[in-house]
């Protein structure tokens, strides 16, 4: 027996400060998991995308399935979302590393993890939407499911987070009521805008450009 | 010199281990986790603090108080668009004080596990 009943509580309360260390430490240098310069440069991302998903992939202003240029859409989006993702990767590496961490922790695959069911509930609506010829509608599918995944995100961030999270659930709640081609630009006002306003509240109020 | 109360702690009884000491300015929960943000992030402002230990004004600046007045930390004052700005940041003091203390706490775990005295 390496110890007994009676040192229980010293221990338990060793383990639970050095936890409490380490969370700490890590949403120290979490905290700005969408720097400023990050959100600027995601709002910019997709705003590009919704310039290029209307000229390039539409062909009138139906939305259906057959006006659509599927592989120019999914090359858009794609595109997209591969800029977000490394642009937020780069951003979150350089403040990580100004304070000799390493940009993956623990509570960044909490972070990955909660954000998951999100992302993959746009997935299987885009697939849905694709197999019933309407996607067209998706816009605010996706706006919901980011801001799920975001909403989840926010428990292990700062409270704009949440904020944000919550802004594309009612705007993806909207925007299911619109026609496709006003869910377009809604795209362009959450994912673009909302983004943007994230982006400079983060870097002015709170200096993490 | 620090005025820390730094209080030798005997972790009890049948294990018989017996620490260096255990640094109660550091040991409270609240200056821990001040002192963790200050050390991982470096010079922190108020508000940044406030959000990430989900404190009130009021029990932060106590806590921030009592650590800058053991010299654990350093304040910077300056103005930012014409409003006063504070800022925190964890002197070589706070630093050593802060690895001491993981250190002991590390040894308290190791020494669980292994069934030996800490060193």
């Amino acid at each position: 027996m390496l110890y007994q009943l009676d040192d229980e509580p010293r221990l338990e309360e060793a383990y639970e400060n050095l936890r409490l260390i380490r969370e700490t430490m890590d949403r120290s240098t979490k905290h700005s998991s969408l720097s400023g310069v990050a959100g600027l440069l995601v709002g910019l991302w997709a705003i590009i995308g919704v310039v290029l998903t209307r000229y390039a992939a539409y062909e009138s202003s139906s939305l259906t399935v057959r006006h659509v240029h599927l592989i120019t859409l999914a090359a858009i989006w794609t595109s997209v979302l591969f800029a977000s993702v490394a642009t937020d990767y780069l951003m979150n590496k350089r403040a990580a590393a100004s304070v000799g961490k390493h940009v993956f922790s623990s509570l960044g695959a909490r972070i990955v993890q909660s954000a998951a069911p999100g992302f993959t509930a746009g997935l299987v609506f885009t697939l849905y939407l694709l197999w019933l010829g309407q996607i067209g509608h998706i816009w605010g599918f996706w706006m919901l499911c980011y801001g799920l995944a975001i909403s989840s995100v926010g428990l292990f961030s700062v409270k704009p987070v949440s904020f944000l999270g919550w802004s594309f659930l009612l705007a993806g709640a909207f925007t299911l009521f619109l026609s496709p081609i006003d869910g377009l630009w809604m795209m362009a006002v959450t994912f673009g805008g909302f983004h943007i306003c994230y982006g400079l509240f983060t870097g002015v109020t709170r200096g993490e450009w | 010199m620090s005025r820390s109360v730094a209080a030798a702690v005997t972790v009890s009884g049948k294990l018989g281990l017996s620490l260096e000491e255990i640094d109660e300015t550091i040991h409270q929960k609240v200056r821990l986790g001040i002192m963790s943000a200050l050390v991982a992030r470096g010079l922190s402002d108020f508000r940044f603090l406030k959000e990430t230990l989900g404190l009130t004004d009021g029990n932060l600046s106590i806590h921030l108080a009592k650590l800058e007045e053991v010299g654990y930390i350093s304040v910077h004052k300056e103005f930012l668009h014409r409003k006063p700005h504070t800022s925190y940041e964890a002197t070589e003091e706070g630093k050593i004080a802060f690895d001491r203390y993981l250190n002991a706490l590390e040894r308290i775990v190791h020494s669980a596990r292994s069934g030996n005295q800490p060193v």
